[in-house]
């Protein structure tokens, strides 16, 4: 039901996974480090390669399934070949911990969202009351040409 | 603290991802043979990514710690890759440098022997 279907990305296509979110990565995992940008670099090498290696191995275990799509399970029958057994039960967490996630999502969203400000609903109201009172008053005690106080549409 | 809204403690929220998830999944359709993938297996290849990152960079802090130093080198990453038989397939990619000296010294000229 979550098959995607995606136009392959083609041969002369130069993807690369981002050299700043794996630096902040690296940054967190080795705070007491220093690493060079060519150190960056081969990192972001090694996981671009990671990424081929299990996409390959996973799609040919899902061709021995006779499917066409690589399922999770290929990923992680792919993970235990590559002798990357260790990520198996982490793997699996994470990606139950995402399910449940993803069902309840824009709920969890919207609670969120409402008890962020620390505001009860009723100081909320008052709150953007006050902000639209001095947002129209300002409109009119603004100095002369400070700008048009309506839209111009753009 | 990271400014990031969705960057996380290294281990990480277990359901979230650090790495950008269809960025992953347009290096996996890049894949020879590759047609279809579907949304949860990007998922779990983008996690266990985030999980070999963190799996090289501590092999290869492992091995500037026991040296006493506080600067990764090309030389740990190398290593670890070295002595880490799941690591075999970045050989290539990370290969093991050997100075100029020893190549020499390991090159057996005519009219040496």
């Amino acid at each position: 039901m979550d098959d995607e279907e995606f136009a392959p990305a083609g041969p002369t296509e130069d993807v690369s996974l981002p050299k700043a979110t794996i630096g902040k990565m690296l940054e967190d995992m080795l705070p007491d480090s220093r690493l060079t940008n060519d150190v960056r670099d081969l990192f972001v090498d090694c996981c671009t390669e990671f990424i081929n290696l299990i996409s390959s191995e996973a799609n040919d275990i899902s061709g021995k399934d006779n499917k066409k799509t690589i399922g999770p399970e290929h990923v992680l029958k792919a993970l235990e070949t590559l002798q990357f057994q260790g990520y198996l039960n982490e793997v699996r967490a994470s990606h139950e911990q995402h399910k449940a996630e993803v069902k309840e999502g824009p709920k969890k969203n919207l609670k969120r969202a409402r008890t962020n400000s620390g505001l009860t609903p009723e100081e909320a109201i008052a709150a953007q009351k006050a902000l639209f009172a001095s947002a129209r008053a300002s409109c009119y005690t603004g100095p002369p040409g400070a700008g048009p106080s309506e839209s111009t549409g753009s | 603290m990271s400014s990031h809204p969705f960057i996380a403690t290294p281990s990480g929220k277990q359901g979230e991802l650090m790495l950008p998830l269809a960025r992953v999944r347009r290096l996996i359709k890049t894949e020879e043979d590759v047609k279809m993938v579907s949304s949860e297996a990007s998922f779990l290849i983008t996690k266990s990514t985030e999980l070999f990152l963190e799996l090289l960079s501590q092999r290869a802090a492992a091995i500037m710690d026991s040296e006493d130093r506080t600067q990764l080198t090309y030389n740990d990453v190398a290593t670890s890759v070295d002595e880490n038989d799941p690591l075999e397939f970045l050989r290539d990619i990370v290969p093991m440098k050997v100075s100029g000296a020893e190549v020499l010294s390991s090159m057996k000229r005519p009219g040496d022997e």
